[in-house]
Order: structure tokens, then C-alpha cells, then sequence
């Protein structure tokens, strides 16, 4: 406990202080006091002495006795306070202490005749003994400055005695209570004995009071803080835990705050960053393949008051890999008015492999990679549905079966996927090769009023290509693979595709006729 | 020093209380002869002395100079005490009851200074002296006054 300086010492110290106060400057009145009124008393008691003495003295002075008259003086002299005295009258003329009478201040009173009144016969000076009324006065006034002192002493001592028990022990003792309690617990100060109603007994109640106040506070705050913690594992953990990565971006789009799931994302697109912070502080675009994608989806998507939603590709730091995530970025507005975004990144890359395998697999031909019958099929539904013009090549391998027959279904695949590779190298972008089915393929080439030139220049370079010599066998045998077209055109034929695709098989059976005798006429146009 | 000459107060009350009845007593009896029992000083006949001042009467009365202002010596007469024209004529003299000149006499009587009055008995004594001694000074009422005498103050 802190030494207090001690509230009694002090109240004692002033009560003492002014009480010396008080008795100093009341002794010093009172001494001026008595002093004024001792030497008053002193001239009044001469004056009085003298009313003794003054009807002997007439008498004396009338009958001019001296005897009677040196009886009267002397005996006014054995008074202490009269230090001579002298009689003059017409015939007499008596001093006593006559030797001290030089320059001494008297009181002169004046002697009637005592039977006419106002006949003056004689004087009688008195010299007041002033040393000894001085004296007098002095020690009398001493006297009562020091009774005044012995009565400030008890006054005092009195003063603080009652101070102590009913002011400074009580106060230093809820003092010393008060410092010992430790606030929010149930202790509360005792009132001392004897206190009654007092104020400090008020001052006792309302602190206890406010101490129950504390104590309730206290409790309140600390079951808030045990739900808020609680709440906050709940959230941490929900957040924590998310199998999708949700990043905390601040309004420049730099990531504030981000998850574990977050971590394992950057971690398979192979991106270096400090583990340390949660932070990560970059900014979160940088880390799509086009940014400005995101951006201007995320931008339309708040102007219409929405959740921006987009599926985008990261980009990727290793190789093979690539990640595509569903992005889902909402505004949040924190309490103290500051905006973040939420961002919510689902790796969706394995659902996307596996809708593109899918959809290759039912539209493309898994051996060439171009697309399958019914790929093609749609291919040819969606251009007829815009009305593009295209002409519709069916063309048929000569010499495959031979392939497959001697060399086996390898070598046949092999020559496949060759004329494939040949066809997709020779089209133009805008041409669509599809295989229709075992060595016949469906050629959609874009075509403009010259259709039949362009049609024969494109398939003039196909066949340039495909001809080239395969070898094939223990020996290399030299195999050549040849093709047989046929033609039709869109809408200039016919506008039904079934019809298309009849008409073109029976043009490219009449080409099937010259594939031995004149090879050269491998491409027929269909009549209509 | 007040208190000492400060008298008591049942004392105080009983001297008022006195001194109201002396004054109620004299004033009853002197009140029916007041204008005709004159009280008048009186000297011998033949006596040079023809007037005396009050003053005069008073320093011989009251003992100061047994002499008249010529320097011949003069005996005053004083009336026994308990004559009422004694305490009359010092009351109208000197202003005093015969017990404060009494008084008076006693205080002063020892020191042998001052010789008081020649003491009387009677009217008839006074007219004694007055043929024994030329110098007599004495007080008596008016209508008393005879050929020897002649008068020397009247109080008015």
C-alpha cells in the first residue's frame, strides 16, 4: 500500500498553526487592551485616591493646618502608584518625594474652601508612579496573553482529538478500504462504528453503489466478450476452413486478407508469396490470364446493383496447369463506413476438363481430333440455320482398305490421322473438315460466287498433300492413298441437307468410276 | 479603587432613607417661624466692627481665625447641641447638618490648630459674656436681639 501523508498529521498541523494564529494576534489585542485600560484604571484610581483625600486636604487647607496637610500627602504617597505629591496652598507648601518631582508628569486637582464652594484655597499636584503602573499593566496584560495561549492549547488539543475520531480516522480508514478493493469484485467498503448518518456514511453507501455499478458492468462486458470470442472462432473458423478460396480486397483490389484455400490456389498455380503475412498484398487482377476481363465484368456487374459472377482464367506458373475459377465479388461495407470487397474464387478447372471432354468426346472423332458425324451434323444444322453458303465435299479414301488389309488397323489409323493433320493444314480457317465415318469425310468449305473454281483450287491443294507416298512394313513398301469427291452446294443444290448429302454421295460415286482409269477426275459436282 | 469608597447598597439606601426624614422633620418645624424667627450674628454693642461678611463668620465659626479683619481677637459663642437654632444657623452658614460639622470639629480638634467656639448653654449665657468680654460673636434669633448687642450679619 502507497504511504499516504497522513491526513491527520496535516489537519493537526493546521488546526496547531491556526490556532497560534488566533491566540498570537488575540494575546497581542488583549495585551494592547489591558494595557490601555490598566494605565486608564491607574488615572482613574489616582483621580479616586485624590476624592479620598480631598475633604481632609480642604479642611486642612481651610483651617491651614500643615500637619493635617503632611498627613494627607504622605498618605497619598504610600500609595504604589503615586510616586510623590505636592500641597500648595497660600501658607503651606508641602511636598513628599519632592527630590523626584523634576520633569515627572502630574495630575493637578484643585481645593475648594469646604464651606464656600468654588473658593479655590489650594492645589494638589500627584506624580503617578508610571514605572510601576507600566509594570503592573504589564504583567497583568502577560497574565491574560497567557491564559490565552494555555486556552488555545486545550482548545487545540480538544480540536484534534474530536477531528481524529470523527473526520481523520474514519476517512483514512475507508481510504485505506477503498485502496485495497480491486474493482468488479463483490467487496464493498464497511462503514466505521459510530459514524451514524453522517456524510461520510453517505459517501461509504454512494461508493459502495457505484462499486456494485462496476461490479455488474463487469460481468455484462465479460459475458460479451466470452460471445464475441466465441462468435469470432465461429467465423474465423468458418472462414478458415472454406474449401473455397475467399480473399478480403480493399477498394484498390489489393488482397487484405485471404484463407487457407486461398493459399493452396497460388500454390498450384505456382505463385511465390510471403506465408507470413495474411496479407499477401497483391493486387488480386494480377493474378488472371486477362484482367481486364474481370475488371470490366466486375464493374458492369456493380453498376446494375449486382453480385459480379464470371467464370476466369488464372494465370499459370508451371506448366500443363491451368486453373479456371468461378469469380464471385460482392461489396462490403464495414462498420466504421469503409468499403472491401468479398471475393469468392471456386476452382472450377476439373469441372471444366471434364465439359470439354465431354463435348469433345460426343462431337469430335477421338482418333483425327475433328470433329465426328455428329459434330458435323450440328455444324451443318447451325450453317444452314444462319443461311451461310458453304459447299458440302464428301470424299471418300481410295486405297484405305488395302492398308488396313496388309498393314493392319495401325497402319489405317495412321493414314487417318494423317489425311486429318493434311486437311486441317490445307483449309482455310473458315473451312471445317469433319470425319462422317470410317475413310469418309465431310469437307464444309466457305464459298463465294466462283464456288466451283474455289471448291476445285482448295481440293486441288488437298490432294497435293494426301498424295504423297506412306511407307509401310518391314520393307518400307511405298503406299499411296487417293480420294474420291463429291460435290454439292448450299443453297445452290438444295437447302435440305439430307438432300445435300445424297447428292454429293452420288457425284462422288460418279468420281469413284475414273479412280483407276484417270485418277485425275477425282472431284464431281453434283447436278441438280 | 472604586469599590472602595463605593458604599454598599443597603447603606446607601438607609442614609437616603435618613436623611429624607431629617430634612421632612426640620423642614416642619422651622417652617412656622421661619420669618419671624430670623437667626442674626450679633457682637457687643461697643464693638468698632459694624458689618461681617459671610466668609468672615465662617473663618470664625469654623475655626480658622478666632480674630476680626482689625486683628483684635474674637470669641465666638456657640449654643449647646441640642438648641435648634445652632443647626439652623450652620445649616445656613456653611451649608451643613450640626453631625458633619461635629464632624468637621473632631477631625481637626486633635491637631490642636484650630480652636472651635466657646460653648454656651443659653441666650442668658451669651448676654453674660456680652458684658464680661467686648469681642463676643454670637448667633441668635432676631426677636432676641437686646441693647448690648448689635447686629453684624443677617441672613437673608
Amino acid at each position: 500500500m502507497i504511504k499516504r501523508v497522513g491526513i491527520a498529521v496535516r489537519l493537526a498541523f493546521f488546526i496547531i498553526l491556526a490556532a497560534l494564529g488566533i491566540a498570537y494576534t488575540a494575546s497581542e489585542v488583549f495585551y494592547q487592551i489591558t494595557y490601555d485600560s490598566e494605565i486608564e484604571d491607574a488615572e482613574r484610581d489616582i483621580k479616586e485616591l485624590f476624592q479620598t483625600v480631598s475633604s481632609t486636604a480642604s479642611i486642612a487647607a481651610f483651617v491651614e493646618d500643615e500637619e493635617l496637610v503632611k498627613e494627607v500627602v504622605n498618605g497619598l504617597v504610600k500609595s504604589k502608584k503615586i510616586k510623590a505629591a505636592a500641597f500648595t496652598s497660600d501658607k503651606i507648601t508641602y511636598a513628599a518625594n519632592a527630590e523626584q518631582l523634576a520633569g515627572l508628569t502630574s495630575q493637578e486637582f484643585i481645593i475648594f474652601n469646604p464651606f464656600i464652594q468654588e473658593e479655590v484655597i489650594a492645589k494638589l499636584k500627584i506624580y503617578p508612579d508610571l514605572n510601576f503602573i507600566q509594570k503592573e499593566a504589564k504583567n497583568i496584560s502577560s497574565g491574560n496573553s497567557l491564559a490565552l495561549y494555555i486556552l488555545a492549547v486545550f482548545v487545540t488539543i480538544a480540536a484534534i482529538i474530536i477531528c481524529f475520531y470523527l473526520i481523520t480516522r474514519p476517512l483514512v480508514y475507508v481510504s485505506r478500504n477503498l485502496h485495497d478493493i480491486e474493482p468488479g469484485t463483490n467487496a464493498r467498503l464497511l462503514i466505521p462504528k459510530n459514524q451514524g448518518n453522517s456524510e461520510i456514511t453517505g459517501l461509504i453507501q454512494d461508493t459502495n453503489h457505484l462499486l456494485t455499478k462496476v461490479e455488474e458492468q463487469f460481468i455484462k462486458e465479460r459475458g460479451l466478450r466470452k460471445e464475441i470470442e466465441f462468435l469470432e472462432q465461429r467465423f474465423r473458423m468458418l472462414f478458415e476452413n472454406a474449401r473455397a478460396p475467399i480473399v478480403l480486397l480493399a477498394t484498390d483490389g489489393e488482397v487484405i486478407l485471404h484463407n487457407e484455400a486461398f493459399e493452396l490456389l497460388l500454390e498450384k498455380i505456382g505463385v511465390d508469396y510471403d506465408k507470413s503475412d495474411v496479407a499477401f498484398g497483391e493486387l488480386l487482377v494480377d493474378l488472371f490470364e486477362e484482367p481486364q476481363d474481370l475488371v470490366k465484368s466486375v464493374e458492369e456487374a456493380f453498376a446494375r446493383d449486382e453480385f459480379a459472377t464470371g467464370e476466369h482464367k488464372l494465370k499459370s506458373f508451371k506448366e500443363h496447369v491451368q486453373v479456371w475459377v468461378q469469380v464471385v465479388v460482392s461489396p462490403i461495407e464495414a462498420e466504421n463506413n469503409k468499403k472491401f470487397y468479398q471475393v469468392t474464387l471456386n476452382d472450377i478447372s476439373r469441372r471444366r476438363e471434364e465439359l470439354e471432354a465431354l463435348a469433345k468426346e460426343a462431337e469430335y472423332d477421338a482418333l483425327t481430333g475433328i470433329l465426328n458425324r455428329n459434330g458435323g451434323e450440328k455444324v451443318i444444322e447451325k450453317a444452314l440455320f444462319d443461311k451461310k453458303a458453304f459447299a458440302l465435299v464428301l470424299l471418300d479414301l481410295n486405297g484405305f482398305k488395302q492398308v488396313n488389309d496388309v498393314y493392319g488397323h495401325d497402319a489405317g489409323d495412321e493414314v487417318l490421322v494423317f489425311v486429318a493433320e493434311q486437311l486441317k493444314n490445307t483449309l482455310r480457317k473458315q473451312d471445317i473438315p469433319v470425319r462422317w465415318g470410317g475413310d469418309e469425310f465431310v469437307l464444309l468449305l466457305q464459298v463465294d460466287e466462283f464456288h466451283r473454281q474455289t471448291t476445285t483450287l482448295i481440293m486441288d491443294k488437298v490432294m497435293e498433300q494426301i498424295k504423297q507416298p506412306f511407307y509401310f512394313g518391314e520393307n518400307n513398301e511405298e503406299v499411296y492413298i487417293g480420294f474420291s469427291a463429291g460435290v454439292s452446294f448450299y443453297p445452290l443444290t438444295t437447302n435440305n441437307m439430307n438432300k445435300l448429302l445424297k447428292l454429293a454421295d452420288v457425284a462422288m460415286y460418279e468420281a469413284k468410276q475414273f479412280k483407276h482409269t484417270n485418277p485425275e477426275k477425282y472431284l464431281f459436282f453434283a447436278d441438280k | 479603587m472604586n469599590k472602595l469608597i463605593a458604599m454598599p447598597h443597603p447603606i446607601k439606601t438607609l442614609f437616603l432613607v435618613m436623611a429624607f426624614f431629617a430634612s421632612s422633620v426640620f423642614s416642619a418645624v422651622t417652617y412656622a417661624e421661619d420669618e419671624k424667627q430670623e437667626i442674626v450674628v450679633i457682637t457687643n454693642a461697643n464693638n468698632p466692627v459694624e458689618k461681617l461678611e459671610k466668609r468672615q463668620i465662617i473663618d470664625l465659626f469654623m475655626g480658622k481665625y478666632i480674630a476680626f479683619s482689625d486683628g483684635r481677637a474674637a470669641a465666638p459663642m456657640d449654643l449647646d447641641e441640642e438648641s435648634e437654632i445652632k443647626s439652623k444657623f450652620y445649616k445656613k452658614l456653611v451649608g451643613m447638618p450640626l453631625a458633619r460639622v461635629n464632624a468637621y470639629w473632631s477631625r481637626i480638634k486633635f491637631t490642636g490648630r484650630a480652636t472651635p467656639p466657646i460653648a454656651v448653654n443659653s441666650i442668658e449665657e451669651i448676654d453674660k459674656m456680652l458684658s464680661e468680654q467686648g469681642n463676643v460673636v454670637a448667633y441668635i434669633y432676631a426677636s432676641q436681639v437686646t441693647d448690648k448687642m448689635k447686629v453684624v450679619y443677617r441672613f437673608d
